[in-house]
């Protein structure tokens, strides 16, 4: 055996230099024959110092926002002019007390009944060490701050919050040069101040074990300090990325970072908080989500009285915000508590103890967990291609016969049962939100596409006016870098008849030559469905009669009845030639019209005739079908040639607008924004694909994150059986945890251990369900699921795998699981070795 | 010197139904390295809870005990949990191994709390496992040996880390004469090679006559040296 595992006693606490403090020989005072019980939980010094300076930032505040409201109507500025008489005398009224409390002040400092500290609310403590009235405490020193806060306020009613922060600033500036003044009168030289500070400091919060846990200050401290710390680091985070100029263009770096960091800095703070009290701080975290809770409201009821329309309060974004308000709130806390509970497991007598490795074993083996096994559900999970086998009847099988046993040995107990129902249960809801978010993902995706390929990633517009200009604005845009291509439209809304039947359609002009490098079009038109030249050209539109001539391979062309007998490469017409159309087939269906056939495209607004407005008319000839598979565009859009539509609509030499193509439609955002700082802006206007389909899009999206929420859910049922099946685990280990203490583990280990076991129920149950999902998701790829495209613009359920969904799905579950071990592991962690023991 | 161990005043009281029950009352004791103490009385005559106590298992309701010159109870949770787990060997009465696990991990346990390499650990274990007679016991589990092997198990794991102090709680109680005095040669030998301190609480009159100190307890108190 190493050396190292032999100790000496006088090491053995790793406490050899305070031997002379403590030696049994030599007692220290007080330290009578009989010791006296062991005193009960104090209330810390350092805590009234805490809540006295929470007091100190809070209570004028929240005064301030309640009572400023109703004064700021009493009296706007009782200095000016237009004051009230009245207010002037209640403000005059409300110095007496403050006159009364400042003499007070220099009253106690100078007769030596304060302590002569340096920081206001140290006085509380007496020399005598007798206990201060908490209370007189809290009354006494706040109440002068809530009315000078008041005062401050009737002083500048319609200030921003800035003035009533540096009226704040300067009574705690006041408070702390009159307890200055204090010392000075008490002849007490600041190192004498400085060393009891120290004192205070040193010794306080220290924890013993068999005692009640003390209020720790120190910790409070820190998470309170910390909660602001955050904040504060989260602004420099933002300050430094936007410094350094990091640029994404699909996400807006500074924020994330900033966003991230406060979780992140929230969760330190909790595990100091822990780490210097040596326990897990519920209560003062408790406390600190509390003050940190007044401190928002205050900032928010400040804020809403320094805005001048005081009735912010009804206006209708209030609830949003408080809703917003409180997640973040909720989220704040949740952090600290997830920070304060792994430290609390790290936190040990020498520093830092964050290894799991025993705990790992001890919690493997409580689970029944070894490697074949999980060799075998790795293979049933991964290769069986029924998903049903792997959820439903894997699941009762291996229970099965788990809790039959094998080879004679006991069968398993109910915990582990238990553990893998939850198993299956966290399974479940991973598996049904990777599933729903995929096909939630893959409708967004596809409809992206379709509309990706129908339309332009971005359009250039002229807010008033005509653009003529547009030659010149066209060439200015794709010198843009970053613009694929660009090309002219025409876009109006029109109606399309046949001799039966009629249909209201969005008329597109374009350029048949440009726009096939900005939309997909050319791709739309089937093989036997007409083709995009034939707009350009009308007259190669092969007519009803041209078929069967083709058909025939021969024969006479009576095509427009002219009765010329001419070779087929030339299968002109004396005919005017009419221009041609492109049409959706939804439109076409409708129309019961094919290529070839003739349409009549009417103009609502048409000329003005002697009986009012008359619609102006053309003819056109349908020259493809287009089937894009949007069912919306399918069933409305119809295409013709720039010059066709500049005809018909009388425009001029004027188009719409450009429609533009970029390199990457998920650039299009900031490169049309660029586009339009090219052009110099006003009177020119651009849009991208996302915001020309913002409700779509917005719709979709709001879908998927309520689903999302709705499954997390199911997930957080899951987690509550994985508290269950924790606190039974707990109850039926008592005994062993008593043994591992009187071995020597620490509490946190033991929390550690527990919140093991149910990492490990959830990260399997996370991985299975992400592989059940994932084989589901194929599976729908596979085999598909038929739509409505009438309802649903698709025709199958699309889906798409996406890896970060995944990660964050699972992520989300071992959080939610997390949490969920933290009550249970902690009962665990405080079970006492002889009430272990006492159990049988 | 000071003594290694020192117990003053100790008082336990337990409330019961709302009225105290005192089951230690101003027990006092010191203990030098290498002493080896018998501890007899009574069933309920407080000796367990004693230990208990002594091993910081429990916290005393009156009285200190300080170990090294530390009063122990001033100490943390962690202080203490290190203590046990680097001065203390703990033998229960009714053994406590844990039941998930074999005999030779149940031995290697305090080492591994203490995060000592595992192979070390293993090999230590297994010396201490053959020295008491269970060497071709190592991969069984507690449901598979007897109740003495089972406490010959529970004492292996006492010793695997060195203790200063080993408290056993009847470490021969369940076992047939033969293999009780096999134990009990055990724990004088480590006594006399390690100078390991020992509290030994036993019925056996026979066992304690051979121990140099005895200390008899007697409705919680220490009534001498018997």
């Amino acid at each position: 055996m190493t050396s190292d595992l032999a100790t000496h006693p006088s090491t053995a606490l790793g406490m050899s230099g305070q031997h002379g403090n403590v030696s049994p020989t030599a007692p220290a005072p007080g330290d009578s024959a009989r010791a006296p019980r062991l005193p009960a939980p104090r209330f810390s010094r350092l805590a009234a110092l805490f809540i006295d300076l929470a007091l100190l930032l809070l209570l004028p505040g929240v005064s301030l926002a309640v009572f400023a409201k109703p004064m700021a109507r009493l009296a706007p500025n009782p200095f000016s002019g237009d004051a009230l008489p009245p207010a002037r005398w209640f403000f005059l009224l409300l110095s007496i007390p403050l006159a009364f409390q400042v003499a007070q002040w220099i009253l106690f400092a100078a007769t030596g009944r304060t302590f002569g500290a340096a920081i206001v609310g140290i006085g509380w403590e007496r020399p005598d060490g007798r206990r201060p009235g908490i209370l007189r405490a809290l009354v006494s020193r706040s109440l002068p701050i809530l009315i000078f806060g008041s005062a401050l306020t009737l002083l500048e009613p319609n200030s921003r919050a800035i003035w009533v922060r540096a009226g704040l600033a300067l009574v705690v500036i006041g408070v702390l040069l009159l307890d200055a003044l204090g010392i000075l009168l008490r002849r007490r030289s600041m190192r004498d101040v400085a060393s009891g500070l120290f004192a205070y400091a040193r010794d306080l919060d220290k924890p013993r074990a068999f005692e009640a846990p003390r209020f720790s200050g120190r910790a409070s401290a820190i998470s309170m300090l910390g909660v602001l710390g955050a904040l504060a680091v989260s602004s420099l985070v933002y300050v430094l990325f936007s410094h350094f100029n990091i640029e994404s263009t699909s996400i807006d770096v500074p924020s994330v970072a900033a966003g991230v960091s406060i979780p992140l800095s929230l969760v330190i703070v909790g595990a100091l908080a822990a780490f210097a009290a040596r326990r897990f701080v519920v209560g003062e975290l408790a406390l600190t989500a509390l003050l940190t809770g007044l401190l928002a409201y205050e900032a928010m009821l400040t804020k809403v009285v320094a805005v001048p329309a005081l009735q912010a309060f009804e206006v209708a974004g209030f609830l949003d915000w408080s809703l917003y308000a409180l997640s973040a709130y909720f989220g704040i806390i949740l952090c600290l508590i997830l920070g304060s509970a792994l430290g609390f497991m790290v936190a040990s007598d020498r520093g830092a103890d964050a290894s799991t490795k025993f705990e790992r074993l001890v919690a493997r083996r409580h689970l029944r967990l070894k490697l074949a096994h999980w060799l075998e559900l790795a293979v049933i999970a991964t290769l069986l291609p029924i998903v049903i086998y792997g959820v439903f009847i894997w699941p009762v099988r291996t229970v099965w016969r788990l809790m039959k046993g094998r080879r004679g040995a006991k069968p398993l107990p109910p915990t582990v049962f238990m553990a893998l129902l939850t198993i299956v249960g966290v399974m479940f809801g991973v598996t049904s939100l990777n599933v729903v978010l995929g096909v939630m993902g893959g409708f967004e995706r596809d409809l992206k596409q379709k509309i990706l390929g129908t339309n332009a990633h971005g359009v250039v517009h002229r807010s008033i006016g005509d653009f003529d200009e547009w030659k010149k604005v066209e060439a200015k845009v794709r010198s843009v870098p970053g613009i694929k291509a660009v090309s002219p439209f025409i876009l109006a809304e029109v109606m399309i008849t046949t001799n039966d039947e009629v249909a209201g359609s969005v008329i597109k002009g374009i350029d048949p030559d440009s726009a096939t490098s900005v939309t997909d079009i050319r791709k739309y038109i089937g093989k036997d469905e007409g083709s995009l030249t034939y707009l350009a050209h009308p007259e190669l539109i092969p007519s009803d009669d041209d078929l069967p001539q083709g058909v025939l391979g021969g024969g006479t062309s009576t095509s427009g009845g002219s009765g010329k007998i001419l070779p087929p490469p030339q299968p002109t017409t004396p005919k005017p030639v009419l221009p041609g159309i492109i049409l959706g087939r939804e439109m076409a269906l409708q129309l019961h019209v094919w290529v070839g056939d003739q349409v009549t495209v009417m103009n609502p607004i048409g000329d003005l005739g002697p009986t009012g407005p008359v619609p102006r008319s053309q003819v056109f000839r349908v020259a493809a079908i287009f089937v894009s598979g949007m069912y919306e565009y399918d069933s409305k859009y119809a295409y013709i040639t720039i010059p066709a539509a500049q005809k018909f609509f009388r425009m001029g030499q004027a188009v719409t607008g450009l429609e533009v193509r970029c390199d990457n439609p998920d650039e299009a955002r900031p490169l049309m924004r660029q586009v339009r700082e090219t052009l110099g802006g006003f009177p020119y206007e651009t849009k991208d694909w996302g915001q020309m389909n913002e409700n779509l899009f917005s719709a979709l999206r709001l879908e998927r994150v309520v689903m999302a929420i709705l499954l997390s859910f199911q997930v957080l049922i899951a987690s509550i059986c994985v508290i269950a099946t924790l606190v039974m685990l707990v109850v039926e280990k008592r005994k062993e945890v008593a043994t591992l203490k009187a071995m020597g583990a620490r509490e946190g280990s033991i929390m550690k251990l527990f919140v093991l076991e149910g990492l490990i129920i959830g990260g399997i149950g996370a991985f299975y369900g992400s592989a059940a999902g994932f084989l589901f998701c194929e599976l729908i790829k596979k085999f598909g699921v038929g739509l409505d495209p009438q309802v649903y613009y698709i025709t199958r359920l699309p889906v798409v795998i996406q890896p970060a969904s995944f990660v964050a799905v699972a992520g989300i579950a071992m959080l939610l699981v997390f949490v969920a071990t933290l009550y249970p592991a902690r009962r665990g962690g405080s079970i006492s070795p002889a009430e272990g023991f006492r159990e049988e | 010197m000071a003594p290694m161990l020192e117990v003053r005043d100790l008082a336990k009281t337990y409330e019961m139904d709302g009225k105290p029950l005192e089951v230690l009352k101003d027990v006092s004791l010191s203990l030098d390295e290498g002493d080896l103490v018998a501890l007899v009385g009574k069933s309920g005559s407080g000796k367990s809870t004693f230990l208990h106590v002594v091993g910081t298992l429990d916290s005393p309701t009156a009285g200190r005990v300080f170990f090294g010159g530390v009063d122990l109870f001033s100490r943390s949770e962690s202080e203490l949990a290190r203590f046990r787990n680097d001065t203390v060997g703990f033998v229960f009465q009714s053994h406590h191994l844990l039941p998930e696990f074999t005999a030779l991990e149940n031995v290697m346990m305090p080492a591994l709390i203490r995060r000592a390499s595992r192979s070390a650990t293993e090999s230590r274990a297994r010396e201490l496992l053959k020295a008491v007679g269970l060497g071709d016991r190592l991969p069984h589990r507690p449901t598979e040996l007897s109740g003495g092997e089972q406490q010959r198990v529970a004492i292996a794991r006492a010793l695997v880390l060195r203790p200063n102090l080993l408290l056993a709680d009847e470490p021969t109680g369940n076992l047939d004469e033969a293999t009780g005095e096999e134990v009990f040669q055990v724990l004088l030998e480590l006594n006399r090679t390690e100078n390991i301190s020992a509290i030994v609480v036993t019925h056996s009159e026979r066992l304690s006559a051979r121990m140099p100190r005895r200390m008899r307890l007697a409705g919680g108190r220490l009534v001498g040296e018997a």
